[in-house]
């Protein structure tokens, strides 16, 4: 069913409605032809946050290329439009069609961050189904989900149908063409289930199942009779020549990255032993700058944007950064089109970089030291020095940046008061290094401003340090007030997250199915947006906990070697051993550098799978001369 | 070069705010590739400048903006490349090359003529509607309470912003209001102020409205703001 009229009459009612009226730019809304298979593409969160996710832009345009599908947006709705649906009687619907989601033969949700879960829920139940996989009837639409935190997805294994794991682009479309297929051959969606499984990178979670001990350890991982024991996670070989689209939806309502955002490369083999994606996205490979260029021409035409966003995990890494960024510049100034960088690294290179691109405005420039101490830095495997801080920081101040904003992590492994009290140090000097230059110099510059971000570590899956404990809230507290008493003054801001946030973000990310219930009952409470600060309430969160009698300690204690891990049905292609070792090398303080530029250190991501780096400058870049 | 445009916003932009629409304008000359002129300093914008605002929620079928080119454009050339790259419902009507000492906009537009399709909890003659009408615009003042966001509210007399008022068709109500840096009116309080005169009037929905365009008001007629008298040389 289609409500457009129901919809539009009463969205005066609610605040920001051009989130739900959809008829942007470039969107496209193809005939509801029988023979089509239709997908709703759903993101657990408000339109201006889903809107600038590049995952789903990319599968938006790759599923309707195909002249047998055709794909269409949903977002979560605001909690004022959430009470209008169910005054009005209107269910979750998509933009393009204003149809019900249950017209759909597919929901597919992307998964970016734990703390839209229990979105996922409320968007199921807005659309009429039940939030539980088991209890869907036959003709509700297949519910799917892939992302990022897919590589942990048990707790949500209870709500969806099937995870596709790993990068879609290169297989969805064959994906889909299965289903339809064998729906076409009359299988009841139990059969479909069993066979699409087969298939690389499908997970399907009710094929799987988790043995648990008297203390409540995982004792087993058992999979369905003739089903593989582990899903292997699919990588893009190839990325130059993988699909990219040129055609961005442009949104009326600002959201986040209102700009042409091209993705330079993917993965990362810095090696930082906290980071997820490092050891998720691996290997690194890189698009050609000729094919860049090509893209963001055809994109800056399509959207009418004037900016464009070069991204990546860590942008100056990519092989021909300068070039890149110089031909960017040449090509498109005199349209007075800007680039901008994400992910800066703190060096001196970082610095002339983000010089080349931003000639004219000088906004704030970031970096992310991490830790306070050289020390903690080892441990983590930064690779960057005192000094790189140092003169990174004296660069962007002599280049007339004038704020800075620093990230870094506490309750990292090994972490004492020594280190948090680095943090302040830091800050300090840097703040000192800024008023000096700004001091001595003849040219005109405003206030100098320090603002340091402090997030609680959360050890996240397939990582060095997936055994570690995270801190507890008392001792977060206490590491956010000795920062908050030392980080004072006109000059500096200081903001840190809600430590309990960060508990439940903690429980998530190492969650097993158990989870599936306590997620279901906060959602039953009423909770949603938990990532939106002031949306989350962690009464609500205890409740359910309790309720369903679990121990959330469990899931952030320190973990055994030879434990069994829920999220092991997956493979992502870096074996256990190499994860160990790193974890060990973090305690001895041993570094390692980047596979990119020096030796292979046998994360056997290559190997497994059959892929390889992919630098178009060669091992080399201008980082090593 | 610059150029006054207009253009209608239809029912599936309905709820894009004022702000949108300038966004969005910029983004369709740019997809247009017109040789639009920037304004100078640190972030170069296209020149260009829009007329008095438009509530979220409502339909217009005419609103103005102003535009300057660095070279000179055939008018009709320029609407045809505008709406070849616009959402449908963004539509670009006409476009006249003014002069540079040509009168704002802002300071030239002054009215906004709504028709208002009013429904009632009985059936009304077009008789019993003018009557309607009649009894409304006779009252010596029309008192309503205005809400505004984030601020308290303000009690207001329509009656004065009122400037004209006909019955064009069965349930089709025509107002000329004051818009703009003089006050405004807003259809939901056209019906609000009829509704606690008639009980019988029923509650608002935007679609009833469509706001025919904002004009210039001159003595009792309307004008639109590219009208030979403004831009005479």
């Amino acid at each position: 069913m289609q409500y457009k009229e129901k919809i539009i009459e009463n969205l005066y009612k609610i605040s920001s409605p051009e989130r739900y009226t959809g008829n942007e730019w470039n969107s496209i809304t193809k005939d509801w032809d029988p023979e089509r298979l239709k997908v709703a593409l759903a993101f657990p969160d408000v339109y201006e946050i889903g809107m600038s996710h590049l995952g789903l832009k990319i599968l938006y345009h790759l599923i309707n290329r195909e002249d047998n599908m055709l794909a269409e947006r949903v977002y979560a709705p605001w909690q004022d439009m959430e009470d209008l649906m169910k005054e009005e009687e209107i269910p979750l619907y998509s933009l393009e069609s204003y149809h019900e989601i249950k017209d759909f033969d597919i929901l597919g949700f992307t998964l970016q961050y734990e703390m839209s879960y229990t979105n996922i829920l409320n968007m199921l139940d807005l659309s009429g189904l039940s939030i539980y996989a088991s209890e869907r009837k036959e003709e509700d639409p297949l519910v799917i989900a892939g992302g990022s935190t897919v590589f942990n997805s048990e707790p949500i294994a209870e709500f969806i149908d099937l995870f596709f794991v790993g990068e879609a682009e290169a297989f969805i479309i064959t994906l889909l063409n299965k289903y339809q297929d064998l729906k076409a051959q009359g299988l009841k969606k139990a059969e479909i289930l069993k066979k699409l499984n087969k298939m690389p990178g499908v997970y399907v979670p009710s094929l799987y199942s988790e043995e648990y001990g008297e203390q409540g350890e995982i004792l087993a991982l058992n999979s369905a009779p003739g089903q593989k024991d582990r899903v292997k996670k699919q990588v893009v070989q190839n990325l130059d020549q993988a699909f990219f689209p040129t055609d961005f939806i442009v949104p009326y309502r600002d959201t986040v990255h209102e700009r042409v955002v091209l993705e330079i490369s993917r993965g990362c083999t810095r090696s930082c032993r906290f980071c997820a994606a490092g050891i998720a996205y691996r290997p690194v490979r890189e698009r050609s700058v000729g094919r860049l260029m090509e893209l963001a021409e055809k994109a800056l035409k399509s959207t009418g944007y004037d900016e464009i966003s070069l991204t990546s995990l860590s942008t100056v890494d990519y092989t021909e950064a300068k070039k890149l960024v110089q031909a960017m510049t040449k090509k498109f100034s005199e349209k007075k089109i800007s680039v901008s960088l994400s992910s800066l690294r703190v060096d001196k290179f970082s610095v002339e970089l983000a010089e080349e691109v931003n000639k004219v405005r000088k906004t704030g420039l970031t970096f992310a030291p991490e830790a306070g101490t050289q020390r903690l830095r080892d441990v983590i495997n930064k690779n960057i020095s005192e000094d790189d801080i140092y003169s990174a920081a004296r660069s962007a101040f002599e280049n007339g940046w004038s704020k800075i904003k620093l990230y870094f992590m506490i309750g990292l492994p090994t972490e004492t008061m020594e280190d948090v009290k680095g943090i302040a140090e830091m800050a300090q000097k840097i703040r000192n290094i800024g008023q000096e230059v700004r001091r001595n110099t003849k040219k005109r510059m405003r206030r100098i401003e320090v603002s340091v971000s402090v997030s609680t570590f959360v050890p996240k899956v397939f990582t060095p340090f997936q055994w570690h404990k995270m801190d507890d809230v008392e001792t977060i507290i206490k590491k956010h007030d000795y920062l908050r008493d030392n980080i004072k003054g006109r000059s500096f801001s200081f903001s840190w997250n809600d430590p309990e946030l960060s508990r439940l973000e903690g429980v998530l990310a190492r969650g097993d199915r158990r989870l599936s219930q306590v997620i279901a009952s906060a959602w039953e409470k009423g909770s949603r947006f938990e990532g939106w600060h002031e949306c989350f309430e962690p009464r609500i969160w205890g409740e359910a906990f309790r309720e369903n009698d679990i121990q959330p300690e469990e899931y952030l204690r320190e973990r055994g070697e030879n434990e069994i891990f829920s999220w092991e049905k997956l493979d992502i292609g870096i074996p256990k051993s190499f994860l160990i070792k790193e974890y060990k090398n973090a305690y001895n303080e041993v570094l390692i550098d980047d596979c990119r530029f020096a030796d292979c250190h046998g994360c056997a991501i290559c190997g497994n799978f059959e892929v390889d780096l992919e630098l178009v400058g060669g091992r080399t870049n201008e980082l090593q001369d | 070069m610059n150029y006054r445009i207009k253009f209608a916003k239809l029912e599936d932009l309905m709820y894009i705010s004022h702000l949108e629409v300038i966004k969005t304008l910029r983004r369709i000359i740019r997809r247009a590739e017109l040789p639009a002129a920037f304004s100078q300093g640190y972030n170069p914008r296209i020149n260009l400048a829009i007329g008095p605002p438009l509530a979220v929620g409502l339909i217009s079928q005419g609103e103005y903006f102003d535009l300057e080119l660095d070279s000179e454009i055939d008018p009709e050339k320029l609407i045809e490349d505008l709406n070849a790259v616009s959402p449908a419902d963004l539509r670009f009507k006409k476009a006249v090359k003014i002069p540079d000492d040509i009168r704002s906009l802002s300071s030239l537009l002054d009215t906004a003529i709504y028709t208002i399709n009013f429904e009632y909890t009985s059936a009304k003659s077009l008789e019993e509607e003018k009557k309607m009408l009649e009894e409304f615009m006779a009252q010596s003042e029309i008192m309503i309470i205005r809400h505004r966001r984030k601020k308290s509210d303000r009690k207001i007399d329509l009656k004065k912003r009122i400037f004209s008022a006909e019955i064009i068709d069965k349930n089709k109500w025509k107002f000329a209001v004051v818009t703009g840096s003089r006050g405004n009116v807003r259809p939901e309080e056209l019906n609000r102020a009829l509704r606690e005169k008639f009980s019988e009037v029923k509650g608002f929905s935007p679609l009833q409205v469509i706001r025919e365009g904002v004009f210039v008001r001159d003595e009792a007629d309307f004008y639109p703001p590219y009208a030979e008298k403004f831009i005479g040389s």
